[in-house]
């Protein structure tokens, strides 16, 4: 039985990553007596202005590193509350305009839940159907606009197969109809270029822990030229202009910034490091016959790659790898045993939707890691497969 | 998933799984019966050889979760020199307890009752 000395490889970083060192040293430095601990909201004491200018500058950071203005940053615990605040805080504000929502079928559960609750208020959904690579085209979003239309809600890399939506088409069509856009960017900030402007959002969601920043600390942008108007599902203090109230987690917002910085500084070097790995995984993973790659072979993230293992139940092929820390289907749906609904949803049958596997590298995996995967995951699958042979299908 | 659900009898019994699709049986002194389908998520394969009424070998293919392999495995352990009209009396669902089997998990194990129960029919007919 493996034991807690043993080697484990990291291939999750899509799920989270760990904290980077610099992020963690700038942290720490807001925590004790002797560092930055002040509530942010205390002007009128130094430890509080201390906090104040140390959010600010973190501030300036997160809307550096995806082109936006520093008013228009939003503090939040995370991608799941800023999903949340800007669905249900939108559609709510501008439910004397219409009451309809487009999204889609593969969204993440944060996005689609807060659908779901808006669905119970009265509101009318729908829910685009993406191409076998997990495209959703700018026709379809156009398509599916009507007069009623407020709010266009779609994620720019898809979390479980990496595929990169055409968010600037998408903007620009929503931007002409006059219905908002909010775009889901947790797997994208830190990973590809994000300029808010270009894309022609007005809403978007940001999480530190996806690169390298600690968990608990997100953002959510906010155009402010013209204003958009949000309606606030947490009240108590008026923090953050009264769209998002409770008290500012110093720590956690220097955490998000520093990570915003290193990430702007170091992004595409990382990109090109991580792309080559990539590429000597999937060239490894090339020797299994009956392997099945999900999502779209040029429109994808440099770190991800999802394959589907024919003859293999996946269940069992995670339980066979435990040195292999790795994904089937979405992190925050990993508690239950359903097949991936976004792999359902490109048309993989339940068998091989549960048979896939996510690998995601970052900016700690090396060469010697993706070796031992390839190692251990075409062990694996073969020893399974030469369980079942001849297996019914 | 998490290793926690997983005990320590239900890995060793997984990772001790080995393949039997090397093995070429003698025609006429096995018995081969299976049950499920990949499409349903479990598939079992039984082969036994049958030698005056017992069972002297057990061989086994399977496609399943983790706790599914454990079990076949256990199985084909279990009815070595059995009685062949009467591989597994007490039943499947026993084995629930020793492997720790989610109950969410039963009908799964219910697939393996239903190679056994095939394997007994035939052998009660000689």
């Amino acid at each position: 039985m493996r034991d807690s000395t043993e080697r484990v490889v990291y291939m999750d970083y899509a799920a989270t990553t760990p904290v980077d060192p610099r992020v963690a040293e700038a942290m720490a430095g807001c925590l004790t007596l002797d560092g930055t601990f002040g509530n942010a909201s205390s002007s009128g004491h130094v430890p509080g202005v201390a906090a104040r200018r140390r959010v600010e500058e973190a501030r300036e950071q997160v809307a550096q590193v995806i082109g936006a203005e520093p008013a228009e940053i939003i503090w939040t615990s995370g991608a799941t509350e800023s999903n949340n605040l800007a669905i249900l805080g939108a559609a709510r504000f501008h439910s004397d305009r219409g009451r309809h929502v487009v999204t889609a079928k593969t969204e993440h559960k944060a996005v689609l839940d807060p659908c779901r609750q808006l669905e119970k208020e009265g509101f009318s959904v729908t829910y685009l159907r993406p191409d076998r690579f997990g495209i959703v085209a700018p026709e379809q979003v156009v398509d599916a606009l009507t007069p009623d239309t407020v709010l266009v809600s779609l994620m720019h890399v898809n979390n479980e197969i990496g595929v990169v939506q055409d968010i600037e088409a998408i903007g620009r069509a929503c931007r002409e109809r006059e219905v908002l856009l909010h775009v889901d960017a947790a797997q994208s900030v830190g990973k590809i270029p994000v300029d808010v402007a270009a894309l022609q959002v007005d809403l978007l969601s940001l999480t530190a822990h996806k690169f390298y920043g600690p968990k608990g600390s997100g953002a959510l942008y906010v155009r402010r030229r013209p204003r958009i108007g949000l309606a606030p599902i947490m009240f108590g203090g008026g923090q953050e202009g009264g769209v998002r109230s409770g008290t500012l987690a110093t720590h956690q917002i220097v955490g998000l910034g520093a990570a915003c910085a290193i990430a702007r500084a170091e992004l595409a070097s990382d990109v090109h490091r991580i792309e080559i790995l990539r590429e000597r995984l999937l060239t490894g993973l090339s020797v299994l016959e009956h392997v099945h790659f999900n999502g779209h072979p040029q429109r994808r993230i440099a770190n991800l790659l999802n394959l589907s293992f024919e003859g293999v139940e996946g269940e069992s092929l995670i339980f066979g790898m435990p040195g292999l820390a790795v994904s089937t289907g979405s992190a925050c749906s990993s508690a239950t045993q359903e097949p991936s609904y976004v792999l359902r949803a490109l048309g993989r049958n339940d068998a091989l939707a549960q048979a896939s596997i996510r690998f995601s590298l970052g900016k700690f995996s090396s060469a010697d890691d993706v070796d031992f995967a390839v190692r251990v995951v075409t062990g694996e699958v073969q020893r399974l497969r030469a369980l079942s042979p001849g297996a019914d299908a | 998933m998490s290793g926690q659900l997983y005990n320590g009898l239900v890995r060793d019994l997984f990772f001790g799984a080995q393949p039997s699709s090397s093995f070429e049986p003698a025609q006429d002194s096995w018995l081969t019966a299976e049950a499920g389908s990949i499409a349903r998520g479990t598939w079992v394969r039984l082969k036994l050889r049958i030698q005056g009424a017992r069972v002297t070998d057990a061989r086994f293919s399977v496609y399943g979760c983790p706790h599914t392999v454990a079990a076949v495995s256990w199985v084909a352990r279990q009815i070595v020199g059995r009685d062949a009209r009467a591989l597994l009396p007490e039943g499947v669902a026993k084995l629930c307890e020793p492997l720790e089997v989610p109950v969410e998990k039963l009908g799964r194990l219910l697939v393996i009752e239903d190679v056994v129960r095939v394997c007994e029919s035939p052998a009660s007919d000689v």
